[in-house]
């Protein structure tokens, strides 16, 4: 706990000067903002330990305000609002798994797995046997993001796409 | 040093008694503890005659341990009878250039950098609340949590040496600072007859105008042993045939090495473990 938000820490350097007092330089990410901190702290200082959970969790519903999530061993639910889902909502399909990082019990971010699989919603007309290298037309999903697609990608494809750079991998049989 | 013919001498790695420098601690065996340096028993070789001496061997120290620290770690420690400081820190680049390709030092007072990089004096007393102030929003560390002396180090570690990115002897330290260096009258200020060679934010070694006053070093001490019982820290047993020795010691210069240091500058990495076959951190 930081400045009453819990973090993760990131990067720890021990920082002593051959006759001086010890530091420790630390680098904490703020689990509710994602903002990246930077702070010293007297070596040997403690801080107040964060009651946050990691649960994998599957995705249920979105109700228009908050997203739902169930438990998969207990069927009970949680849900998350915008705060917490952020830019993750355009990665939510129903029935995967995510991970749903739990804060005093209650959602506080959700990090979906590495690869999805979403379908094209909307797209420019394919170009077929158009394998121009490195072309691209932007593609919206069925969840709303849109992402840089190759010309032959067309409406219904399943795509699996990288969720940490939203970039397209490759089309998907899935 | 067989060529400056310095003598190598055998320092134990066991003592009875030990260092009582605030921020390093003794690690225990048995009952005695494990040496943080040879500069006491060097000394005491010193000033019974052996001349000029060195020991190059493993040091302990409890607690220091991370990216440039391992707590066992090789000193490379060596006195010269006669030398001023300023000649010490020639042989010191002259020794790291023979082992690394170390461009030309520079030299500048610990004065000099404070001023340029914070338009603060450190030897000026009225400037200590401002120093605090910009170590306390460079650091995050509330402002009633250190001493004038942690705020310098975290103004040094956090706003100065980030910029000693070539070679810099640093040199002429407040009295505080002193260890077990000669404190002197320089124009009118009190400054303790001390050096760091800091290269690509390594602090590579640490010399002084050794301090031959016996009386002084039984004072600076117990100045020391007052802090450690103040904060609760462990205390070692003084040796007593050390400060014998210092009252006999020749006018004289030392310096100690981080030799893993150096091997890590002479592979261009930044993390002792690089140069570590079996480093104590265990990730």
């Amino acid at each position: 706990m930081l400045d009453g938000d819990p973090c993760s820490i990131v990067e720890n350097e021990y920082v002593k000067p051959g006759k001086g007092q010890a530091f420790n330089r630390v680098k904490l990410k703020n689990l509710k903002t994602g903002r990246v901190w930077e702070r010293t702290f007297k070596s040997g200082e403690q801080l107040e330990g964060a009651d946050v959970m990691d649960t994998d969790m599957e995705y249920l519903y979105n109700d228009g305000e908050f997203w739902h999530f169930m438990e998969p061993s207990t069927f009970e639910q949680y849900q998350a609002d915008e705060a917490a889902v952020g830019d993750q909502k355009y990665w939510l399909k129903e029935q995967e798994i995510f991970t749903v990082t739990l804060y005093n019990g209650s959602p506080l971010s959700i990090t979906p797995p590495n690869h999805v699989v979403l379908e094209v919603a909307e797209t420019d007309p394919g170009l077929k046997g158009d394998t121009a290298q490195g072309a691209t037309k932007p593609a919206t999903l069925v969840t709303g993001a849109t992402i840089k697609v190759p010309l032959f990608i067309e409406v219904g494809d399943m795509l699996r796409i990288d969720t940490r750079t939203g970039e397209y991998i490759s089309r998907s049989k899935d | 040093m067989q060529r400056g013919r310095v003598l190598e001498i055998e320092s134990p790695m066991m003592s009875h008694s030990g260092g009582q420098d605030v921020n390093i601690e003794l690690i225990a065996a048995d009952d005695l503890w494990l040496a943080s340096s040879p500069e006491f028993p060097l000394k005491r070789a010193v000033a019974a005659g052996y001349g000029d001496v060195y020991s190059l061997q493993r040091v302990f120290r409890a607690g220091e341990s991370g990216r440039r620290h391992n707590t066992e770690f090789t000193m490379l420690e060596w006195y010269r009878i006669g030398y001023s400081l300023e000649q010490l820190m020639s042989e010191v680049e002259a020794l790291c250039q023979s082992v690394v390709e170390m461009p030309p030092a520079t030299v500048k007072s610990y004065r000099a950098l404070f001023l340029e990089y914070t338009g603060l004096d450190p030897f000026v007393e009225s400037d200590h609340g401002r120093l605090a102030e910009l170590g306390s929003n460079a650091s995050g560390i509330g402002i009633e949590q250190l001493d004038v002396d942690g705020w310098l180090d975290v103004v040094f570690s956090h706003l100065i040496e980030p910029n000693l990115t070539a070679p810099t002897f640093v040199y002429n330290f407040l009295p505080s600072q002193a260890a077990l260096s000669r404190i002197e009258v320089i124009d009118g200020i009190r400054t303790a007859r001390r050096f760091e060679l800091i290269w690509r934010g390594v602090e590579l070694a640490n010399g002084y105008h050794e301090l031959n006053d016996e009386q002084e070093q039984r004072r600076r001490f117990a100045v020391d042993r007052a802090r450690r019982s103040e904060r609760d820290q462990p205390l070692y047993p003084i040796d007593d045939r050390f400060l014998e020795a210092v009252g006999h010691l020749p006018d004289c210069a030392g310096v100690a090495i981080g030799v893993d240091r150096l091997v890590m500058l002479a592979c261009n990495t930044d993390t002792i473990d690089d140069v570590l076959l079996f480093p104590d951190r265990l990730s």
